[in-house]
């Protein structure tokens, strides 16, 4: 196991012009764990993952990786220091070779001397994605899209990586192995921030869950605590 | 027949030329989604350029091309860095074609200050000589031209294919946010991309002044030739800018020798409304696209 960095987002706001869609939103992601952020759709999850990533400016509060500030770097930035974001909707190259998509999610330099590794690694988590190298990435299934967006994602041999609504879209057979995937990738040493509307599934597997509602924090706590909450049954599990 | 091979010959000859000077072009809109109506402007600018240092230093034009690289992809990657990347995030891509419009006129503008509005030309070495076999004729200084397009469209091509940048390029023009989460630096990668279509319109324009006579106001027509090489041979990929150079090239010879020299500009337009018509993505098409 490597040193534990964290990713520590304190009172961020985020606006679209004047609109604001995050209000007051402070969460924790350790290496080494899952975080769930959960929430209602349009509660602010993706906009979140978004501002972390750099696509998106802040209009306030702070993120740090290991204590150094992050907010409103520009995305190759964020990247370089060890975060990745694989965004909603996969969006994959879909006129390049899956080769080509994850050699693509090796761009930060800090990585140029692991590609190779990184690839193995990647095509021993999914080895489908292996036999379909020489694919175009527009022609996969969704699920083997969503394998080579996570796949991409991983290339950056990431210090935190995010998975923006990983189980959208999925059958239910493949969403548990997902589920199954992301605790291997815990495993390694990584931290997974899942934002997920999945609620049920993400809090059985996180160490740790915030909720959020209409651009600020309702609840948190850990996974198995947050799935006994009458209130969090309620709105999301409907029990 | 004669006249016919000749004129197709000759067709060939200055196609290779319009597929030069549209390859920038191409590479801008493929890579971007930007029509740059300065393209023509940069084209002439790197034929002043050359006419300048080859006078200067009274060297062979072509031996002025590194240079004119040099100057043309420095304006060009500034340019796009401080000028159009900042109106493209405040007014869109809509808003690019104001002022790349506006900088072909202030280009055209400054080129007719120092050099005067008149045409000019520039005289090569070989520009006199000639191959004949078969009783037809080619003209070293078409040749010459013709040689130096292919290679250079052959270039872009495997730089596009097979480069580290190539590859980020068509990553940023087929799904930029992605190309932003795998840490791609997309501001660089577009300075580049202007930078080396403008380094392309600059060679493009010395060679074109070796061939025919130019001056400030030939910035419109080579915008626009530009554009109808696009629409005949699609914006995505150079196999397809260097098809539409030939092709309109050859329109061009033919217009001249069997209607009238008058109608070229004519003719090359009606083929562009008729491709928009029949066949708005290019003869080549989607498989054109798939080499993106």
């Amino acid at each position: 196991m490597t040193d534990v960095v964290e990713l520590d987002i304190a009172h961020l706001r985020i606006a679209y012009g004047r609109v604001p869609a995050v209000w007051d939103v402070s969460l924790r992601v350790r290496s080494g764990e899952v975080v769930a952020l959960l929430g209602s759709n349009g509660a602010g999850k993706s906009t979140t993952a978004k501002t972390v990533a750099g696509i998106l400016p802040a209009s306030g509060g702070e993120i740090r990786l290991a204590g150094q500030s992050i907010l409103n770097r520009p995305s190759h930035e964020i990247v370089e220091r060890g975060i990745s974001l694989v965004p909603e909707g996969r969006l994959v190259f879909p006129e390049m070779t899956v080769l080509e998509n994850l050699q693509l999610g090796a761009s930060a330099r800090r990585v140029a001397s692991r590609i190779q590794q990184n690839l193995d690694y990647v095509f021993e988590l999914f080895p489908r994605l292996g036999e379909r190298s020489k694919q175009n990435a527009g022609s996969l299934s969704g699920g083997e899209q969503q394998m080579l967006a996570i796949g991409r994602g991983l290339m950056s041999s990431p210090r935190i990586i995010i998975l923006d609504e990983p189980s959208l879209g999925l059958m239910p057979k493949l969403v548990l192995s997902l589920f199954d995937l992301i605790g291997k990738i815990r495993d390694a040493g990584v931290g997974v921030l899942l934002v997920e509307q999945n609620v049920f599934q993400s809090l059985n597997i996180a160490d740790r869950a915030y909720v959020i509602q209409k651009g600020t924090l309702w609840r948190e706590g850990a996974g198995d605590e947050l799935l006994r909450d009458p209130e969090i049954r309620q709105a999301f599990l409907g029990m | 027949m004669h006249v016919f091979l000749q004129t197709l010959l000759d067709g060939l000859m200055l196609g290779g030329l319009y597929a030069l000077a549209a390859s920038g072009f191409s590479l801008i809109f493929g890579v971007m989604g930007i029509l740059n109506l300065a393209h023509g402007a940069f084209l002439v600018l790197g034929a002043y350029v050359g006419l300048q240092i080859s006078q200067s230093l009274s060297i062979e034009p072509i031996l002025t091309l590194p240079a004119v690289v040099v100057v043309l992809f420095a304006a060009g990657a500034l340019f796009q860095r401080y000028l159009v990347q900042l109106t493209v995030d405040r007014g869109g891509l809509v808003a690019s074609l104001l002022v790349t419009f506006g900088v072909s006129l202030i280009i055209h503008d400054l080129l007719a200050h120092f050099y005067g509005p008149g045409s000019r030309t520039i005289v090569s070495s070989y520009a006199y000589s000639r191959i004949e076999f078969g009783g037809l004729v080619i003209g070293l200084s078409r040749l010459v031209p013709l040689v130096v397009s292919i290679v250079l469209i052959l270039a872009l091509h495997f730089m596009l294919a097979r480069s580290r940048l190539g590859r980020e390029m068509r990553a940023a023009s087929q799904q930029i946010v992605a190309a932003r989460l795998c840490g791609i630096n997309v501001r660089r990668v577009f300075a580049l991309t202007f930078g080396i279509a403008s380094a392309y319109a600059g060679v493009a324009g010395v060679l074109v002044g070796t061939v025919l006579p130019f001056s400030p106001n030939s910035e419109t027509y080579w915008t626009i030739s530009a554009f109808v090489v696009v629409v005949l041979g699609g914006a995505k990929s150079p196999a397809g800018t260097l098809l539409g150079g030939l092709l309109l090239g050859i329109l061009n010879t033919m217009t001249a020798q069997f209607i009238s020299p008058l109608f070229t500009s004519t003719v090359m337009f009606l083929v562009l409304v008729l491709m928009l018509l029949v066949r708005p993505q290019g003869i080549l098409g989607h498989a054109a696209g798939a080499t993106r």
